[in-house]
């Protein structure tokens, strides 16, 4: 919502609320007097209402299970209460050693994500900014968003694939056992023998974070192309008047511009350091990297679903839930400090 | 713009164009590979000779795959999802951000609900909560649990609740002097204006389905193979050499003409392949999606 509509919308409340009553039986009423207007846009509403009232809302009673002895046969209010006044599970969960690096993981892996894409996304967008030729730059734009479309078990199955290695040594001649990655490193002589880069829990981050790029670095880059569309070129005449170069142009006309952009993109991300999701990471994961693959949203998977622990996991998932929500709060704050507009 | 043949300018010309040919070439190279392994003979790629282009070209690994049972069923399954899941969507996502983008004063309990649902894109109660919910509807190992129980994405209901908020109100109250009752307007005013924005989160919705593994990982057992869609079957055939157990099982793999490395190629490759020819065609709707969701909350 803009600081226009809000201004507005605040203004109606405030003259409304001086004529009608107040509280919760005041509000009820005066909702419900729209109902003779407002029929048919509410029956619109109904499957939609449905929807979040059965999967978003009713799975908040299901948070019960955390704080219970959850057994599926007597159902979440049958259950026993967890021990410790039902904190039980949050106990075990912060005095399982292992959590802590499963936390670390996630945020590292979020943090990596921001730091390469982030500027790989803005360099794109200005380079494609400078293209001349407008053949070039929309052949350059479509080639870009393709690997946004290839889904992440396609992703995943080619890095199986190409990442792929029997450990051929430099000397066998033929490395057509290995994947393709390592057939070039062989060739080139960069490497003295092929690397199982799946099974080296040192490669994980670096994997994930390489396709990551490769898959999202053309999507990313879409809303800064959009907002250098949109700059009133005359601002670049006028500077090449000036006497700027082009890289002057690109730093004090085009990077200024998008900066608000840049920010509030910033600030979300900062906000999702901690939901990053288990499904990459799941497709990704052998037993040997553990160490450095298992995140918060993977070990919800393993232990809640896996080894049937639904207590637990649903008391790690609420933790998780709780953090991410901390986290959304500082990131508004943070926004409305640097920008002036906030997410809510 | 004014031209600039400075050296720097030229110089950066060239960086430029090394590092945007080199991102092509980084994207379209595994792609490109994928589909050249899956053409190749067998003899071609033992002896490592697929770099690029295929060798001794041949369409024996498709032919092997269509002829068999799990990836046409697959890909079936994946087609009846992301079309019962696109119009399901849309459908839900249309008659809930229509009347939200509409005044307060006409909606009952408009606040009230633009709060619920905004709540949902901060605080989920997670993947165990809506697992459970799944459970006790009875969706558990039907096709159902992969697609209701994401049928509106909060995002996309923003993007679509500011396009209709762009549709000017004087239409409406036009429409009303005219006679026409609200159904009306909606169907025949509204949803015919608002036609790019249907397709862009249309869109949305269909790749988002069509790429969709995790939600069959989680509610489906293996006693509903059949109900596999495409990708969750790329993971096992990929990465866990499904296919060709089965296949050696019940005897159907030639293993003389194809080897099990040409399926995987192809397998990955038919996956691949029906968003790319799609996405294209929409790409101009793209940028005003991507633009409105993300800066409006």
């Amino acid at each position: 919502m803009s600081k226009k509509e809000k201004a507005a919308s605040a203004a109606v409340a405030a003259n409304s609320g001086e004529k009608e009553s107040k509280g919760v039986v005041g509000y009820f009423k005066r909702e419900c007097s729209k109902f003779s207007k407002g029929k048919f846009l509410l029956i619109l509403m109904i499957p939609g209402i449905v929807y979040f009232a059965l999967f978003h809302y009713w799975p908040f009673y299901g948070l019960l299970a955390a704080f219970k002895d959850y057994k599926p046969k007597l159902g979440i209010l049958g259950s026993p209460w967890a021990d410790s006044f039902g904190f039980a599970e949050f106990i075990r969960f912060f005095t399982i050693p292992d959590v802590w690096s499963y936390v670390w993981n996630t945020i590292v892996l979020s943090i990596l994500h921001i730091i390469w894409l982030f500027p790989l996304a803005i360099i794109l967008a200005l380079f494609i900014n400078e293209l001349r030729s407008a053949k070039f730059k929309k052949i350059v734009q479509t080639i870009s968003y393709l690997p946004h479309f290839v889904s992440v078990a396609a992703v995943c199955g080619m890095l199986t694939l190409f990442l792929s290695s029997q450990q051929t040594s430099i000397d066998a001649g033929n490395y057509a056992n290995e994947g393709i990655i390592n057939q070039f490193l062989l060739k080139l002589g960069l490497i003295k023998e092929g690397i199982p880069f799946l099974d080296r829990s040192s490669w994980f981050r670096t994997v994930y974070i390489a396709s990551d790029v490769w898959q999202s670095i053309g999507w990313s880059a879409i809303i800064y192309i959009a907002a250098l569309s949109a700059v009133d070129q005359e601002l670049y005449e006028a500077a090449t008047i000036d006497g700027a170069s082009r890289i002057q142009k690109m730093w004090h006309i085009s990077i200024q511009l998008i900066k608000p952009t840049i920010v509030i993109l910033l600030v979300m991300q900062i906000g999702k350091i901690m939901s990053l999701g288990a499904d990459k990471a799941l497709l990704l994961q052998r037993p040997a990297t553990y160490t450095k693959s298992q995140i918060l949203s993977t070990y919800i998977y393993n232990q809640g679903l896996t080894q049937g622990e639904l207590s637990f996991s649903t008391a790690v998932g609420l933790f998780n839930s709780i953090i991410n929500v901390i986290l959304v709060i500082f990131a508004n704050f943070l926004s409305r400090k640097l920008t002036d507009t906030g997410l809510f | 713009m004014v031209k600039d043949n400075s050296v720097s300018s030229i110089i950066l010309d060239i960086v430029i164009y090394i590092f945007l040919i080199l991102l092509m070439i980084i994207t379209l190279y595994p792609i490109i590979y994928i589909f050249s392994v899956s053409l190749s003979s067998t003899e071609a790629f033992e002896a490592g000779k697929v770099m690029l282009w295929p060798v001794q070209p041949n369409l024996d690994a498709y032919k092997e795959i269509i002829t068999g049972k799990t990836v046409p069923m697959s890909f079936l399954q994946a087609v009846i999802n992301t079309i019962l899941y696109t119009v399901i969507s849309l459908a839900f996502t249309t008659t809930l951000a229509y009347p939200l983008s509409r005044a307060k004063e006409r909606v009952p309990f408009h606040g009230a609900i633009t709060k619920l649902v905004v709540f949902t894109m901060f605080f989920t109660a997670g993947m165990i909560p809506v697992y459970l919910i799944v459970q006790k509807l009875g969706l558990l190992n039907t096709r159902w649990s992969m697609i209701l129980p994401a049928a509106i994405s909060t995002y996309n209901l923003v993007v679509m609740r500011s396009f209709f908020e762009s549709v000017p109100v004087e239409l409406e109250e036009a429409a009303f002097i005219d006679g026409a009752n609200e159904l009306t307007i909606f169907v025949k005013i509204i949803l015919p204006l608002s036609k790019a924005a249907l397709a862009t989160v249309g869109l949305f919705y269909g790749v988002y389905m069509w790429n969709q593994w995790f939600s069959a990982m989680l509610y489906l057992s293996d006693r509903v193979k059949n109900l596999y869609p495409l990708q969750y079957i790329i993971r096992q055939i990929v990465m866990e050499n499904q296919l060709a157990a089965e296949a050696a099982a019940a005897g159907e793999l030639n293993t003389v003409t194809v080897s099990t490395v040409s399926l995987k190629y192809a397998t990955l490759f038919i996956s691949i392949v029906p968003m790319l020819c799609v996405y294209p065609f929409i790409q101009k709707y793209f940028v005003k999606g991507v633009m409105v969701g993300s800066v409006k909350g």
